[in-house]
């Protein structure tokens, strides 16, 4: 085998416009009402058939895309979960499954692992107490049901990710919902981001973080992050803090466009929809009147936005080291501003917050080293 | 048992929004005490059926262009696996229910619904699986029954479990459970020629401080009943079976209570169940209630005009 | 110790896809991801627990018109890696 050139195939990937990820929403149904699901369920429009689907998901294995993604709403709750599910694992899909959990014990977890067994399930934590997290959720007990979920999704041998939207509501809770994750022997990452919905509503945004609760939220992580890498005699370096996940945990490239979106990933919702990313919702194209090679080859709308990942790159890259703590998004300036090119409040302020938990890890006296 | 477990194979995967896949584009108006409704995303054989189970109170439209204050219900698909098969023969379906503040979770046979009250506005959705547009009108009317029962005690009226029969230009209610004689008695008093709004579901609302009783689609064994206007209530009966016909007006505790009963939906509801028994309350102060003994095949009228006689 | 006889399997959490030249393979047990150079990934498709290292052998010489003992050795090379990084597991003999 070759030596590992990942980096480079990614650069490929992105450089060539060649599709690597998809998300697909299955449904918008959810067991959970969370206060700031970006959901539109005012969205209309005919749901994409299982066999629609399945056809869906073969033109994307002979187009090699090796992530797949399966969210909503709540995935589980689709009628055909499992025949999809069995189906993307049959194909050779790289199956990442986003599910609240509230559901995923006994027989669907079981079936999960044995039908589906998914690289990965993500599930969403919203606080360390009851309180806080079905305070989002809305449905009560299901904070004592995750939990319990948790443990028995583990045991059964499911590879699971935790991870948590950094709110007004929990930011009071960072430490302690590390401390129960790290109990359940399960990683947990944040998104110091709440996002409006995707049909503009700003109601989300009245949970927002703080600027303490950001700067709780980098100060433990970049604690953690050293802690980490002392202990695994790894040399310290910046941790990736406040970072977004990049695309199937592969190391952003280097290349002309600022991210994947467009160019190897896509996202797709019930009814057929395609977006350049989740979080990016212009629209591309739709399933039920164009193949997904067709869409690809020549949307208009990728087309576009592989143009503009060009400019941001150039806009980001202008700014110099700051442009990187922007972990700037054109979907969420879009959303926000009507611009992707937009510098918006919310990246800026990351910035900041960023650059001063640096600056005070730097000047500390008690910084921790190798 | 807990909620849903007798009728859901995953209790757990409950929606706990109004949010699935729909059926198709079509969408009726039902026009109803309380409404009008506006249900949403059914195919146009499950359409057609609950034209003709509603025939008179509902139309096709196009949501768009429906009255801005209709309550809307999405009626959305399941699949059939998440429901529980079992043998109905001898099984009396019934809708099991969770309340909060702000919402009513039903769950039955092949069907799961949701009442939620969001930005002080009703709306409401029923998961179903039954493809069969019989089957799928059947569920759909069982949850609008409970959606009309909410919206009824809303605007300060009352949804019953009552016969109700138009006799010399009143009405007549007789409440009761299933098996108490409301379709015989009907069916008697229709032999005679009295019009009968509903052998099993009746609204009672105020016009003018007295009660009437308003239409509805929703009957038992008999026919569906013809869209008419609301017609005074003369009285309103407790059936109950017996050797011989009599009449014996009810204390007013005793009628509240008896009505209750009566009340589906809304009388389980912890969280509204104070405002149904004002409104029984009311009732009870304006309108002669009764525990009416009737033998099934007699009429009740003589047993009634002997009662008003001696009052 | 494989031979020309041996039957190879992909191990049932192997996911991968072919960005050529390259192919790009997630080893879901790991968890680990791995870059495959060309002839390794085409040998990923070729296996498929019923043919041998010989046949594997013979189909690829003539995919890739490359002398035999060429490809021999790379196979028996590549194989005995993925064998190692447990991406292929021997099959069952039926």
């Amino acid at each position: 085998m070759s030596a590992p050139t990942l980096r480079s195939l990614v650069e490929r990937s992105w450089r060539d416009n060649l599709l690597f990820s998809v998300l697909v929403e299955l449904t918008y149904r959810c067991n959970l009402d969370c206060f700031f699901c970006y959901n539109d369920l005012g969205l209309k429009g005919q749901p994409l058939t299982t066999e629609q689907y399945l056809g869906f998901f073969a033109d994307l294995r002979d187009l090699q895309v090796l992530n797949l993604t399966l969210s909503g709403g709540e995935p589980l709750a689709h009628p055909d979960f499992f025949r999809l599910g069995a189906a993307a694992r049959e194909l050779g899909f790289v199956v990442r499954v986003k599910s609240n959990g509230h559901a995923l014990n006994g027989t669907l977890a079981r079936r999960l692992r044995e039908e589906v067994d998914p690289y990965q399930v993500e599930v969403s934590l919203h606080g360390a107490t009851a309180a806080t997290h079905d305070r989002q959720t809305r449905v009560a007990g299901s904070f004592e049901r995750l939990v319990t979920n948790l443990a028995e999704m583990k045991a059964l041998g499911l590879r699971i990710k935790v991870n948590s939207t950094l709110t007004a509501w929990n930011e009071n809770e960072i430490g302690e919902m590390f401390a129960l994750t790290d109990r359940l022997g399960l990683p947990l990452q944040f998104d110091p981001e709440v996002t409006l919905r995707d049909d503009g509503d700003r109601e989300p945004l009245s949970i927002t973080p703080s600027r303490d609760g950001v700067l709780r939220l980098f100060r433990l992580e970049f604690e953690r992050g050293e802690a980490a890498a002392a202990a695994a005699g790894a040399p310290v370096s910046e941790p990736a803090v406040g970072l977004r996940q990049a695309d199937a945990e592969l190391p952003p490239p280097a290349t002309g466009k600022h991210c994947g979106a467009g160019s190897s990933g896509i996202a797709v919702d019930p009814y057929g929809n395609v977006y350049p990313c989740v979080q990016w919702r212009r629209p591309a194209g739709n399933l039920h009147q164009r193949s997904i090679r067709e869409i690809w080859a020549d949307s208009r709308g990728l087309a576009d936005v592989r143009e503009l990942e060009l400019e941001i790159k150039h806009r980001i890259d202008a700014l110099g080291p700051e442009g990187a703590l922007l972990n700037f998004c054109p979907g969420t300036a879009e959303a926000t501003t009507g611009d992707p090119l937009a510098i918006y409040s919310g990246a800026k302020q990351r910035a900041e917050l960023l650059q001063q938990v640096m600056d005070e890890r730097r000047r500390s006296p008690l910084r921790v080293l190798r | 048992m807990s909620f849903g477990e007798r009728y859901l194979a995953h209790p757990a995967l409950f929606p706990a929004r109004l949010a699935g896949d729909a059926w198709g584009e079509e969408s009726l108006l039902l026009e109803l005490p309380g409404g009008p409704y506006l249900f949403t995303g059914m195919n146009d054989g499950q359409a057609a059926a609950l034209e003709r189970r509603w025939a008179g109170f509902v139309r096709r439209v196009d949501p768009a262009q429906a009255p801005a204050a209709a309550f809307e219900s999405r009626t959305l698909r399941v699949g059939a696996e998440e429901f529980r098969h079992f043998d109905l023969r001898g099984f009396e379906l019934t809708l099991e229910a969770t309340h909060a503040a702000d919402a009513v979770c039903l769950v039955g046979y092949e069907v799961m619904a949701r009442l939620e009250w969001r930005r002080d506005a009703l709306r409401g959705a029923v998961w179903t699986s039954a493809a069969d547009p019989e089957t799928f009108a059947g569920a759909v009317e069982n949850y609008c029954r409970a959606l009309v029962a909410y919206r009824l005690a809303e605007t300060g009226a009352v949804l019953l479990h009552a016969a109700a029969v138009v006799h010399d230009g009143a009405a007549y209610l007789f409440c009761g459970p299933s098996g108490a004689g409301k379709s015989t008695l009907s069916r008697r008093c229709a032999e005679e020629g009295d019009a009968v709004l509903s052998d099993d579901l009746n609204a009672v609302a105020f016009a003018d401080g007295r009660p009437v009783a308003l239409p509805l689609p929703f009957c038992g064994d008999l026919r569906s009943p013809e869209r008419r206007a609301p017609v005074p209530v003369a009285a309103v009966c407790r059936l109950r079976q017996a050797p011989v016909d009599l009449a014996e007006p009810l204390a007013p505790g005793a009628a509240i209570a008896a009505l209750a009963a009566c009340a589906p939906y809304v009388n389980q509801d912890p969280h509204r169940a104070d405002g149904l028994l004002a409104q029984l309350e009311r009732l009870v102060e304006c309108c002669p209630t009764l525990m009416l003994s009737f033998t099934r095949t007699s009429l009740p009228w003589p047993a009634l005009g002997a009662a008003k006689a001696g009052a | 110790m494989i031979g020309l006889d041996t039957v190879l399997r992909r191990r049932p959490d192997v996911r991968y896809r072919h960005i050529p030249p390259e192919t790009v393979l997630i080893r879901q047990a790991g968890p680990e991801v791995m870059v495959l150079n060309g002839i390794a990934g085409r040998l990923l498709d070729l296996v498929d627990g019923h043919t041998s290292i010989a046949g594997l052998i013979a189909a690829l010489a003539a995919e890739y018109d490359a002398p035999r003992e060429t490809v021999e050795r790379d196979v028996l090379e590549f194989a005995a890696e993925l064998l190692a990084a447990e991406v292929v597991s021997e099959a069952e003999p039926r």
